[in-house]
């Protein structure tokens, strides 16, 4: 989008996007949400097994659907400054690999949340890869990506994320990307107790490895919307 | 684009005039471009017990938007908000050819599979008002509720000195149905109540309204 041109809605958001070789991870507005739905509604998980705290596979169609649907928009609805949830759709660039799927194909969610962020600089992630695309290291480039606007786009000092303890790839992109360990929890899925890992990773760490080959579009204009455009005075955090 | 996994957001309703369009991307930007335009004279009190219309840019336009995002994210059968932006189709000068947007509707229900039971709101941009077409808006929003839905009963509500939405009110056949006290901006208001049923609405209800979207979305009412 020009400088110019006025953008065609007043959700700033929308306009960034993160860039890497392979991927482009775009925010759902209602193409993506879209998308995302039919990647979903294709597999994401082996049936026997529940990667997801809550477990919103299991619906049956077409409430899986619009649960779904209604989960990217509460996230726009919720969002303040002081506590947000950011949904991207990832999708495969042309120079994805030639095994992959065609460029433009949507094949993954990626996610980032933070509570307090403009005092704390600490996000959370989570993600997940359609079932047909993984095995080729979009699990980990879309990590690299979504680090790559926290650190660098947004200033933050600390990421952190979880998985559960029989969740092998997920950790393993983890801790291919420079986490630490960072100790283990208890959750609660379907009434059960669930093992996790948990996992982060500090500012200098993640310097020393940075790529210089992602880049953040339109986030500019949507600094106002994290609260670091100088807006947000010490009265108006908690 | 169409909506397969959320079909509420294909739902139209069309009369000769104005065209009812379920509130997604598009009709977001649109409508509030209409309200950054304005929706009341200078001076008079907002008709909103929340005055969302003295907010700044961008403040009012993302308060707008969140305002609908959660409307779509709360819906469930039993309880659910179903936001319409009002397209001017035919103006008399405009050709047809690219509808404006002057408005908003809104319909409001709570258990409707069981009481059959709506409420309504609605706004027009201050340039469109005094044409009649918030009668027209209304027309088409009873004919969703007691022709698409099979509601027996809609309400309304207006603040005392509305005189504006109340004279569309009456003249849609609702009836007086009391009266309370609401708080706007720190000030008691008198809030009139108004209520309109089924057989009242079939003894005018027209035959130019048609009604595009709804079965692919009727169980998203408890209706399929």
């Amino acid at each position: 989008m020009g400088a110019t041109e006025p953008p065609g809605h007043h959700w700033p958001i929308w306009d960034i996007r993160i860039r890497t070789p392979r991927l482009e991870l775009r925010p759902v507005a209602q193409q993506e949400m879209f998308d995302l739905v039919e990647v979903m509604r294709a597999g994401i998980h082996d049936p026997a097994d529940m990667p997801f705290l809550t477990p919103f596979t299991d619906l049956p169609s077409p409430e899986r659907e619009r649960r779904a649907y209604q989960h990217f928009l509460s996230g726009w609805a919720a969002w303040t400054p002081l506590d947000w949830r950011l949904t991207f759709a990832v999708y495969l660039r042309p120079d994805a690999g030639p095994d992959v799927a065609p460029a433009g194909t949507c094949v993954a969610n990626q996610s980032v949340m933070a509570k307090q962020f403009p005092i704390r600089r600490v996000v959370d992630t989570g993600s997940w890869v359609g079932r047909a695309y993984q095995g080729h290291g979009i699990g980990k480039e879309m990590r690299a990506a979504v680090l790559h606007f926290a650190f660098e786009g947004l200033g933050a000092q600390r990421a952190q994320t979880e998985a559960f303890v029989d969740n092998p790839a997920s950790q393993r992109v983890t801790e291919s990307l420079g986490y630490a360990d960072d100790g283990g929890g208890v959750d609660v899925q379907r009434h059960h107790a669930r093992r996790v890992h948990r996992y982060a990773l500090e500012c200098d760490e993640w310097a020393r490895r940075r790529r210089d080959d992602i880049t953040l579009v339109g986030l500019d204009g949507a600094l106002d919307m994290f609260g670091l455009d100088g807006s947000l005075t010490p009265l108006d955090t908690p | 684009m169409t909506h397969p996994h959320f079909p509420v957001w294909d739902l139209r309703v069309r009369t000769p005039r104005i065209e009812l369009r379920a509130v997604t991307q598009q009709e977001m930007a649109d409508q509030a471009e209409v309200a950054r335009r304005g929706i009341f004279s200078p001076g008079t009190t907002s008709m909103f017990s929340e005055p969302w219309t003295d907010l700044p840019f961008p403040e009012m336009e993302r308060t707008m938007y969140q305002y609908w995002f959660r409307k779509w994210s709360e819906w469930s059968v039993d309880d659910w908000n179903l936001p319409f932006a009002v397209y001017l189709l035919d103006d008399g000068t405009s050709g047809g050819s690219n509808p404006a947007c002057v408005g908003n509707q809104i319909t409001m229900a709570k258990d409707f599979p069981t009481t059959r039971l709506v409420s309504t709101g609605s706004w027009l941009g201050l340039e469109h008002q005094g044409r009649g077409i918030g009668k027209e808006v209304r027309a088409a929003a009873l004919h969703l509720v007691f022709e698409g839905l099979g509601a027996v009963r809609a309400e309304s509500e207006a603040l005392a000195d509305n005189i504006a939405s109340q004279r569309v009110t009456l003249a849609m056949g609702y009836h007086h149905n009391g009266e309370t006290i609401v708080s706007q901006r720190d000030v008691a208001q008198a809030l009139l109540r108004f209520a309109i049923d089924r057989s009242d609405w079939e003894s005018q209800r027209r035959d130019d309204i048609t009604i595009e979207g709804l079965d692919g979305a009727l169980d998203m009412f408890g209706l399929a």
